[in-house]
Formats: C-alpha cells, sequence, structure tokens
C-alpha cells in the first residue's frame, strides 16, 4: 500500500480515529500492530510471515542479550541475533546475486531453494533487518536500551510486543527514516489526542506531499528517457538535463517520503528522526553525507564505521573504512553491483576530500569559493545518480558514452522545460534554508508568509499531482 | 497557523478554479505524453458537443497533428494504448461522432481497461465537467509549458521532426525490426478483433461509418511477422467485401522518426488522403 493512494488516507483516518479512543487506549500498541500487520500484507502477504520471523528472532535474541549474566553468553547471543538478520538480509536480498554471479541462474521449479531465491524482494527488508541489527546491538551496550515508560524491565511477552511495534510501525516499515532502537523504545507508551503536534505534522505532511505527488511523479514522467535504449537517442545536453532532472526527481522522491512518515508518525504521537536536511547545498562530500539519508548515514556510522575503527587508526585504515562502509552501504541499496560502485564512487570523493582537504580551496569562506565546492559535489553526486536510475552497468556505460558523443544530436528543450519548472521548486527548498540560515532583519517579516507557502502548496497538491508511482525506495 | 494554512489553500484553489473558468486557455499539449493522453480524452469527454468525426489508435494515430485536423475532428490515438481505449471512451460517453477512423496497427495490444475505469471514476468525472480547474488540461504545469511552447514558436502543439541522423535512424530502425520480429499473442489479437466487432455493430445503429486504415511504416518494415500477421487477421475479420478501408500506400519518401512514428509533415500528409476515403459503398476485393 502506498502512501499516495486513496485507499491509504482511508486505512489512516481509520487507525487515527480508533487510536485516540477513550476506550482503545490501553491497546493502541496491538492496534498499531495489526495496522502494520494489514499495511504491509496489502502488498505481499505471504512476505508477512518473514517479517514476524526476523522480528522474532530479534525480539528473542536481544532478550536473551539483555536477561544474560554472563558476558560470553551475551556475546554469543548478540552475534547470534546479527548474524541472523545478516543471514536473512543476505539470503532474501543478495541470494540471486550472488547466484547470478558464481554460478547457473536458479528458477522456481529448482527445488526449495530455487523457489525461495525466485520469490521477489521482499518490500522493506533492508530497513526492518537494520532495525534488528541496532535492537541487538543496543541491548547488548546497555541493557536499559529497550525500557519503556511503563515497562522499565520488560517481560519477554512486553519485549516481544514492543519490538514488533519497531520493527512494523507501519509510518517507517518500507523505506524509513532508520530510527535506533534506542530512540524509538522510549516513545512506547500511551498517546494523547491532546498531545498531538498537529503543526508539524501537518507541516511534514503538506511538504511531503508536494514534494512527491508534484514534483518526483511529474518528474518521473519526462526523466524515464533516461533509460536504455531510449538514452542512446538524445542529445548530449538532453542527457545531462534528464540528469538533473533525476537529481532533482530521487530527492522529492526520498525526502517527500521521509516527511510523510515522519507526519503520520507525529500524527501517533511517535516522533522519527529526520532523514534530510537539504542536502544539495553541500561544501563536501562529508558535509553531504550528514544532509542525505541522515538516518543511514547515522546507522552506518554507529554499527559500522565505529566498530570497525573509525578514523582512530591511522589514514590507511580510515580509508579502507570509508571505502567499506560505502561500497557495503550502497550494496545496502540494492542486489546489484552497480550499487557497490555507486557507494565506491562516494568512498573514493570522502578520501580524495580528506587529501586535499588543507588546500585553499577547501579553507576558503568567500563566496566564491564555497559555490565552486558546492558545484562540484552537486554535480558528482549528480553524475553518480546514473548508477542508481540505471543499474545494469552496461546501461550506465552507454550513458556516460552517449553523454561524450552525442553533442551532434538536436537539443529538444520540451523536456528541459519540463524538468525545469519541476526542479524549480527543489531550489527554492533549498534556497529558502540558505535564507533561514542567513537570518536578518527581514527573515521575521518572510516568516509570516509560511501560511501563504503551506497553502499555495497544499493547493497545488490538489490541482498538479502526477500519476501515481511507488516510491523509488521501495525496491530497496 | 493551521487556520491560516488552510484559509490560503482554499483561496488559492478557489482562485485558480475562477482564473481557468473565466479564461479557458486553449491547450493542445502538455509536460508529457501522459499529459498529451489526458488532454486528448478530456476535449473529447468535455469539450463541447461530440465531434463529426475521431480518430481512434495508438502513438502512431496521435502523430496526425491537431492543426491538420481541424475543426469536427478528434484524435483519440492514445500513447501507450490500443485503439479499442479510444472505442471504449467513445462508448461510455454515450453520444457517437458519425465517422469513425480505426487505426489497426496496435490493435494487438491488451486494451487497459484499468486506464478506462480510472477515466470515468467518479465522483471525479463529474466534477472535472463543471471545475475545469481539476482536469489535466489545467494543471498549472500544463497552463505554463503551453503559454512557453506558444511564446517561443508560436503553437502549443508538440511537433515531431524528421530524424536528420542516419546512423542514429538506421540504429532505431533496427531496434524496431527486433521488436517487430514476432507476432502478437494470437488469442490476444483474436479478443480484441471481436470486441471491436462488438463495437462497430452497436455504433452501426447510429449509422456511424467505420474506416479502417493502417498508418504507415517504413517500407522495410511492412513485411515483419508482427504487422503482417495484424494486417492479416483484421482483413479476416472485416474484409473489404463488408468493411471500409483505406487503401492509401506509404506517401514516396516516407519520413519514420523510429521506422513506425511518422514525423508531424508526414502524418499531417496522410490525414489529408485519409479523410477523403469515400465510404458510399463497400470496396469490393
Amino acid at each position: 500500500m502506498l502512501f499516495t493512494e486513496p485507499l491509504f488516507f482511508g486505512f489512516f483516518v481509520l487507525v487515527f480515529c480508533l487510536y485516540y479512543l477513550p476506550a482503545m487506549r490501553r491497546h493502541q500498541l496491538p492496534l498499531l500492530l495489526v495496522a502494520s500487520f494489514f499495511f504491509y500484507a496489502y502488498s505481499q502477504p505471504y512476505l508477512l510471515l518473514l517479517l514476524v520471523i526476523s522480528a522474532t528472532v530479534s525480539a528473542a535474541t536481544s532478550y536473551a542479550v539483555m536477561v544474560g549474566e554472563r558476558r560470553e553468553r551475551k556475546l554469543a547471543w548478540t552475534v547470534a541475533g546479527v548474524g541472523l538478520n545478516i543471514a536473512i538480509l543476505g539470503f532474501f536480498k543478495y541470494g540471486g546475486l550472488i547466484e547470478r554471479s558464481f554460478s547457473a541462474s536458479l528458477g522456481p521449479d529448482d527445488g526449495t531453494l530455487g523457489a525461495l531465491l525466485s520469490l521477489p524482494l521482499p518490500i522493506g527488508i533492508s530497513f526492518y533487518t537494520f532495525h534488528g541489527i541496532s535492537l541487538i546491538v543496543d541491548v547488548s551496550r546497555n541493557r536499559d536500551a529497550v525500557a519503556t515508560p511503563e515497562a522499565p524491565h520488560p517481560t519477554a511477552r512486553e519485549h516481544l510486543r514492543h519490538t514488533l511495534l519497531y520493527l512494523t510501525f507501519f509510518p517507517q516499515l518500507v523505506a524509513g527514516p532508520i530510527i535506533k532502537a534506542h530512540n524509538f523504545y522510549p516513545q512506547i507508551a500511551p498517546k494523547r489526542f491532546a498531545a498531538v503536534d498537529w503543526t508539524g505534522a501537518v507541516k511534514a505532511l503538506i511538504v511531503g506531499y508536494f514534494l512527491k505527488r508534484v514534483v518526483a511523479d511529474n518528474l518521473h514522467n519526462t526523466t524515464y528517457l533516461l533509460s536504455y535504449p531510449a538514452l542512446l537517442t538524445q542529445s548530449s545536453l538532453n542527457l545531462l538535463i534528464f540528469d538533473l532532472g533525476y537529481s532533482a526527481q530521487i530527492f522529492a522522491d526520498f525526502a517527500g517520503y521521509s516527511l510523510i512518515a515522519i507526519g503520520l508518525a507525529k500524527l501517533l504521537g511517535y516522533e522519527l528522526p529526520k532523514n534530510f536536511n537539504f542536502p544539495y547545498i553541500s561544501e563536501s562530500f562529508s558535509e553531504f553525507w550528514t544532509r542525505w539519508h541522515m538516518s543511514l548515514s547515522a546507522w552506518l556510522r554507529e554499527y559500522l564505521y565505529y566498530p570497525l575503527g573509525g578514523n582512530r587508526r591511522g589514514a590507511g585504515r580510515t580509508y579502507l573504512n570509508l571505502m567499506v562502509v560505502m561500497c557495503l552501504g550502497g550494496l545496502w541499496h540494492g542486489a546489484g553491483w552497480s550499487y557497490a560502485l555507486w557507494g565506491g564512487c562516494h568512498g573514493l570523493a570522502l578520501i580524495a576530500e580528506r587529501l586535499v582537504h588543507g588546500s585553499r580551496f577547501y579553507a576558503s569562506r568567500n563566496v566564491a569559493a564555497r559555490l565552486a565546492r558546492a558545484s562540484l559535489v552537486f554535480g558528482f553526486v549528480t553524475l553518480v545518480w546514473v548508477f542508481f536510475r540505471l543499474p545494469r552497468i552496461g546501461e550506465a556505460t552507454a550513458f556516460f558514452e552517449a553523454l561524450g558523443e552525442n553533442w551532434h544530436l538536436p537539443f529538444v528543450p520540451g523536456s528541459a522545460m519540463v524538468i525545469a519548472l519541476y526542479a524549480a521548486p527543489v531550489i527554492a527548498y533549498h534556497g529558502w534554508y540558505l535564507r533561514r540560515r542567513a537570518g536578518g532583519a527581514t527573515w521575521s517579516a518572510e516568516r509570516r508568509l509560511e501560511p501563504v507557502i503551506y497553502g499555495a502548496l497544499a493547493s497545488t497538491i490538489l490541482l498538479n499531482a502526477g500519476p501515481i508511482h511507488a516510491f523509488i525506495y521501495f525496491q530497496f | 497557523m493551521l487556520r491560516n494554512i488552510a484559509t490560503a489553500a482554499i483561496v488559492a484553489l478557489g482562485f485558480y478554479a475562477a482564473l481557468i473558468a473565466l479564461w479557458s486557455p486553449d491547450i493542445r499539449s502538455g509536460q508529457d505524453q501522459e499529459s498529451d493522453v489526458a488532454i486528448a480524452v478530456e476535449r473529447f469527454l468535455y469539450d463541447g458537443p461530440v465531434p463529426y468525426a475521431a480518430i481512434v489508435g495508438s502513438s502512431q494515430a496521435a502523430r496526425i497533428p491537431r492543426s491538420a485536423l481541424g475543426a469536427g475532428v478528434a484524435n483519440l490515438g492514445l500513447a501507450g494504448e490500443s485503439p479499442l481505449v479510444g472505442l471504449e471512451i467513445i462508448a461510455r460517453r454515450g453520444q457517437i461522432p458519425r465517422r469513425l477512423y480505426i487505426e489497426i496497427n496496435n490493435i494487438g495490444d491488451a486494451p487497459d481497461a484499468a486506464f478506462v475505469d480510472a477515466i470515468f471514476a467518479e465522483p471525479r468525472y463529474t466534477l472535472k465537467r463543471f471545475v475545469k480547474a481539476l482536469r489535466t488540461t489545467y494543471q498549472p504545469a500544463n497552463v505554463v509549458i503551453s503559454l512557453l511552447r506558444r511564446a517561443a514558436r508560436g503553437r502549443d502543439e508538440v511537433y515531431y521532426p524528421k530524424v536528420a541522423d542516419e546512423p542514429l535512424h538506421d540504429a532505431l530502425l533496427a531496434h524496431r525490426q527486433g521488436l517487430l520480429a514476432a507476432a502478437p499473442d494470437a488469442a490476444v489479437l483474436e479478443r480484441n478483433l471481436a470486441e471491436v466487432k462488438r463495437f462497430s455493430a452497436e455504433f452501426a445503429t447510429g449509422a456511424t461509418e467505420l474506416v479502417f486504415f493502417e498508418m504507415p511504416i517504413d517500407p522495410t518494415l511492412e513485411q515483419s511477422p508482427a504487422v503482417v500477421a495484424v494486417r492479416r487477421a483484421a482483413h479476416a475479420a472485416f474484409p473489404r467485401g463488408a468493411a471500409c478501408w483505406n487503401d492509401d500506400k506509404a506517401p514516396p519518401g516516407l519520413a519514420a522518426t523510429d521506422g513506425i512514428h511518422l514525423d508531424s509533415d508526414t502524418a499531417a500528409g496522410f490525414w489529408a488522403k485519409l479523410a477523403k476515403t469515400a465510404c458510399d459503398r463497400p470496396q469490393p476485393e
């Protein structure tokens, strides 16, 4: 079920109304579980079993870690829990890739293994297994990480219910934001209607639906030309513009989804972490990764980069750690070597940046230098998005070849106009943030325009929504 | 704050609805192919009485420019859709044009029932009749793009030029040859032709004249397995003795941008001949 489908609105209104009924106050958690199971099962009913198994595995192993007294037992359960989560993710998401890469493909008629490998990718598996790993590691570090206001020392049954909610909470189930266990569990408590952050929720929902339904869904119908073999017929200038359009589209799609998830969670009394902080104004690659998919960056930093040693073991080890984290982070996005390549490109950029960090170009604070750095980051990020749009390496290669060779083909302005029209709100969105950051005497006057801006965005959603398309990150 | 946001939204909606109701700009094409399809359908459904004639078909028939059609002819050649979709839309409107030109090139494509259902889904179908601003035609982006096109080129219509780059044209042609190498699913083709027969029987009660035609394609593709299979099946279902066919051949030096889609000028030239197809008596074999 998509957040943008009419059915979802009816579903959410029903859940919301039931959730805040006084009689339901003590049953809010079971209601959320039922709603989340229904939400997930609506599109892949047979894979709900995998989700429940994964959640149960995480609950059981984390509980064993929590109640274990001896350090060796706790470590063993931690390793077992993390290992099982990785095994589930590895088999269902990467099993096909590994099998295709190293042997002849098995089909659905080739026994149980073939049948399992032929299953479609379970939606959200990358997210809920990362939540499971976060839970187990957080508990191993601090057994109070899963304490809730009503259950500071949860029983096994309470912990199972809380963990099922943590992993299946429908606003963030299929595409995040990834919230760490020690940030989610303390929020598990009965919620009151009077405490709903209406302003925060409505603002997040308006901007989220605008970015998704108006910007991303409309851009989808133009950037589809950035596909193989259609891209072979496009001029180099058109290809560049399509790539820029895709850059705007993927930001609007994912940031829009995240804001919708945050807004829906707020309506249910839960705070999810911010996932995007105006990433396209970044002046360095390291800054970009503190602004883009922030919840994933935070997860990788805490559960992978730091345990590998971070930057504490010398330059060489730091660079290795960066490459490992970025390549695995890329591979997390999709079961294809092009995603690892995408991550590797970012890893190389981070390393290169560290090497030149002390240079005048990077140290200068004047406007021209900052603009040049931001342009460099944005240009690089936009170019390597091609590996997302064209996950077959051969097709991505064809794009770069066409980019270099098709300058003689005629430029088609029509699609460029459309991309410019829908990229403008993305530019304005970032510009508004820069203006807010700059502050100044006129800012407080400009702030009074906020209701007008949100009202205009809301009306544009009704007037100019594009055809409904699935969220790009659903495929991950 | 929330009250102010809601007020601003309502004012913005009301202002735009009033603007479109009073202005009603002549929008002929939109921001993308999907919008173009929606605009063509909405023009047929909502803009005045039913036209004298209509074309139903796919993206191939859609290449006939509106400026070449003149008043009284609607082009329901819909990119990405089968001719059956156009026929279904006409049938559901309930008022049938006096002449229907039916493109057979893609009659082997399964019709998209969900697309047609979405067009007629209530309450949007009825609301769009009275609130123009809700139509895809008058989406703010389509209005802006239309104005920009008129400012830049003096016309709103999308113009498809000839492909000047020979190697590119050859590559597109080769790709198309591959796509047409296999005949369409025979069961789907038979089912679709039976549906066309049902529509033609229904429309014949209102004395609507049906003209079957094949959009010209690159001569090197005319004997492709897919093209031949569709042609044979269509002629078998609607033999010349009983149905009206356009027999105009492909113009010399035909320029199809990718082998099957004509450039705008060639498509306009073909329409000039198609419109003159005489169907006073069924044509003998």
